[in-house]
């Protein structure tokens, strides 16, 4: 069983397609006159408005690394705010006085963050970090959350964006140590987007902060189960619980280990 | 509301039409008179969550979401291997519905939660992928359980049997028999007719993805029928379907969305320097430039509920904002090829992949505008060029099958039994992210069925043994092209050309 290939059929010897500059040059120049207008065909549909992709990347700000020489500063979950753009309020958890100066530099810039007029600022069009615990807190817990993040977005028709800080607790005394071997790291989560303007005030500033406390729990734990958490009620992540409970929720019956194989598992498995 | 699609016919005052064929972005003169296919215009893309929302609560043909997930115990939900559409979504809007899907399932308490990607025979998503794909959140919270799979079509003891039809036993993975709610996410890209894709192709048994595929399964298309007919009666689905429209590219390729008539002194230098750098770079630079491409794209609509109900829906939704209907039928279409996407690891593309994706999926959808024994012409150089680890099948396919013969009911019978049950083949398969052996021969029986329609396909700026190894023919330009094919359809034909 064999097929006869024509013997004049023979391979492409030529690394690559001949295109030059002049060629494409003088294409522009003659079929479309440098990019003067042009008359449309005949039979060919008016031109449209031009739109232009709003759904933008936020990414993480690119002058992290230029700032924050000192201490390491990690950034998740930006991907759950992908193509949002601002304004935005932004409520977070408070640790230290540093806070603001960290998750300024850090967040995306797409949402230009405001310094402390906020009023001003979403007049103008600026996102806004409120810390809705109002001073650091003494002992690192979560505290009381006040209404006002759901208050301006309520007032703005905005979105509230979640955001845990953790390991800038004490951070400025830790600093002022010398002989560290490895630099403190700050890590910030940022939770999806939160609509509270039909809310009643009190109830949305609890779901806020109960946003929050799923952020502060996903060092421990996954998103899921920190979801889950939050909408059973069993514990209050977020809240002083002894270590062991906190262990235990987390743990799962110890399984007999996988058996050895000499093929190293590159796909994350199949059912 | 953007405009819509429209067939444009060539005159004096038509721009040379931008055409492309692997990475040669060419601008291409086309004779007085012929018609060039438009799609409807892009929009940017659209946050998905008010629609799907909305769509929740006003399920077709089922109860809503929320009631179902309140008697769920085991939950599974399935999305596509991520190979439509094409290019690949800059903002996944899988992401967003699996996302909100979650949160609902979490409100209802449903502790036992699944993810499966239903890959059927396609190469499997790496770790990469799925957080491309899912975000990092859902992955972190369902990979290391395990609880985030890609669907494996020859592991048996994750395979459970459904049900038979006509002797045949269809088998599926067994999570989604232990599941008491099962919800299939499904991206609409295209005007293909409600056959339950997703489902039959990607969380199926290889024998059944054979049974309905294989050039014996072609025949009888009352198999599909059947075996989509099984699924979608004896599990328990819910359908969430996204209705997109046509990609809109950011700069520098803003100028692939745009009517050539329309561009400005940007999009005419965006197009020298993209076709300039492809023509220029190395293989491996080509091929990267090219695997990143991604566009955006609106979401149209989101239908839910029952699968036949919401599948049906979603394509007449996207039949009514992006189909473009022609008068006359032609005697010569022509398609260019670019971007194969997850057909090939190698995105410019393998002879194979640009057969199927120039027959398969261009020449295929347009049958009825073209008449029968026309000629179809298509832009790729064809260039012999596999992946040794994904396309290591499909290698071996072309230099060792197709040189021994093109017929497919000979491929099926002698040569396919031994290829799918390669314990090489198949290794490579389900630990390296590779395809299945079978995927090439299911696309060399597709290109096939295609071709049956025309009666010569050509190929311009085509490697020519490569070509005629395929069994097609091969031009160094377009009028070349059209010279070889007034042998068929005369020196006047009408000509077509899909852009």
């Amino acid at each position: 069983m064999s097929r006869e290939i024509p013997a004049w059929a023979l391979p492409d010897s030529r690394r690559r397609r001949a295109v030059n500059w002049a060629t494409d040059l003088g294409t522009l120049a003659r079929r479309f006159r440098w990019g003067r207008p042009r008359q449309r065909p005949a039979n060919a549909p008016a031109p449209a408005k031009r739109v232009r992709s709003d759904r933008r990347t936020a990414s993480v700000n690119p002058y992290l690394w230029l700032v924050h020489h000192r201490y390491v500063v990690q950034v998740s979950g930006v991907d759950a705010v992908t193509g949002l753009v601002g304004p935005v309020v932004v409520a977070s958890n408070h640790q230290s006085l540093m806070d603001r100066s960290i998750l300024r530099s850090a967040l995306p810039l797409a949402w230009r963050l405001a310094g402390r007029d906020v009023d001003g600022a979403l007049a103008a069009g600026r996102s806004v970090l409120v810390f809705p615990e109002g001073e650091p807190s003494p002992t690192g817990a979560l505290g009381r959350f006040s209404a006002r993040p759901a208050e301006l977005a309520a007032q703005h028709n905005l979105p509230v964006i979640p955001v845990a800080i953790t390991g800038t607790f004490n951070l400025a005394a830790l600093l002022r140590l010398r002989g560290l071997r490895s630099r403190p790291v700050v890590r910030i989560r940022v939770g999806s987007p939160l609509y509270p303007r039909s809310q009643p005030l009190a109830q949305a500033a609890d779901s806020i902060r109960a946003a929050v406390a799923d952020l502060l729990a996903e060092d421990s734990e996954s998103w899921w189960d920190a979801k889950r958490r939050a909408y059973a009620r069993a514990t209050q992540p977020g809240e002083e619980i002894s270590t062991w409970r906190r262990t235990w929720h987390q743990s799962t019956a110890p399984t007999r280990p996988a058996k050895a194989s000499i093929w190293r598992s590159v796909s994350p498995g199949r059912h | 509301m953007p405009r819509p699609g429209f067939v444009l016919e060539v005159d004096e005052q038509t721009p040379p039409i931008l055409t492309i064929g692997g990475t040669d972005v060419r601008l291409a003169p086309y004779g007085l008179g012929t018609t060039v296919i438009y799609p409807a215009d892009a929009d940017p893309s659209s946050d998905p969550i008010t629609l799907l929302a909305s769509a929740l609560d006003a399920p077709l043909d089922s109860e809503s979401l929320r009631e179902r997930l309140a008697n769920c115990q085991a939950l599974t939900i399935v999305f596509g291997d991520g190979s439509l559409p094409n290019p690949p979504m800059k903002f996944d809007v899988r992401k967003d519905i699996i996302e909100h899907v979650l949160e609902l399932a979490a409100q209802a308490g449903v502790d036992d939660v699944a993810l499966v990607g239903a890959t059927g025979l396609h190469r499997s998503l790496t770790e990469v992928e799925f957080v491309r794909l899912l975000g990092d959140r859902v992955v972190r919270s369902f990979a290391p359980d395990g609880l985030l799979r890609n669907h494996d079509v020859d592991d048996e003891a994750a395979l459970g049997s459904l049900g038979s039809v006509e002797g045949h036993e269809v088998k599926v993975n067994q999570r989604l028999l232990d599941s008491d709610l099962i919800i299939n996410i499904v991206v609409r890209c295209g005007a293909e007719p409600a056959r339950q894709r997703q489902l039959v192709n990607g969380i199926t048994d290889a024998a059944t993805i054979d049974y309905v595929n294989g050039w014996a399964g072609r025949a009888a298309p009352q198999r599909w029928a059947d075996v989509a007919d099984l699924l979608t009666s004896k599990l328990p689905i819910f359908s969430i379907e996204a209705v997109l429209g046509e990609p809109l590219y950011d700069p520098p390729l803003r100028f692939l969305s745009r009517r050539e008539w329309e561009w400005n002194l940007a999009d005419q230098l965006s197009w020298l320097g993209v076709r300039q750098v492809l023509a220029r770079a190395p293989k491996q630079a080509a091929n990267r430039l090219f695997g990143g491409v991604r566009a955006n794209y609106a979401v149209l609509d989101v239908i839910t509920g029952a699968p036949g109900a919401a599948e049906e829906e979603a394509r007449q939704v996207w039949v009514a904002a992006n189909a473009v209907s022609t008068a006359v039928p032609s005697d010569v279409l022509v398609t260019s090829v670019w971007g194969t996407g997850r057909d090939s690891a190698d995105p410019i593309g393998s002879p194979i992949a640009a057969a199927h994706f120039a027959l398969a999926r261009q020449a295929a959808t347009q049958l009825a505008n073209v008449r029968e024994g026309g000629v179809l012409l298509a832009y790729h150089p064809l260039l012999n060029r596999f992946s040794n680890r994904y396309d290591s099948a499909a290698a071996d396919f072309f230099t060792d099958v197709l040189t021994r013969t093109t017929d497919p009911a000979e491929i099926a019978a002698k040569l396919q039994p031994s290829y799918a049950a390669d314990p090489w083949y198949l290794e490579l398969y389900r630990t390296r992210n590779s395809f299945h052996p079978l995927h090439v021969f299911h696309q060399w029986y597709a290109i096939c069925a295609a071709q049956r329609h025309f009666t010569d396909v050509i190929w311009i700026g085509a490697d020519r043994r490569n070509a005629a190894v395929l069994g097609h023919r091969a031009a160094s330009t377009f009028a070349d092209a059209m010279e070889i094919a007034a042998a068929t359809v005369g020196t006047q034909p009408r000509v077509q050309v899909l852009r």
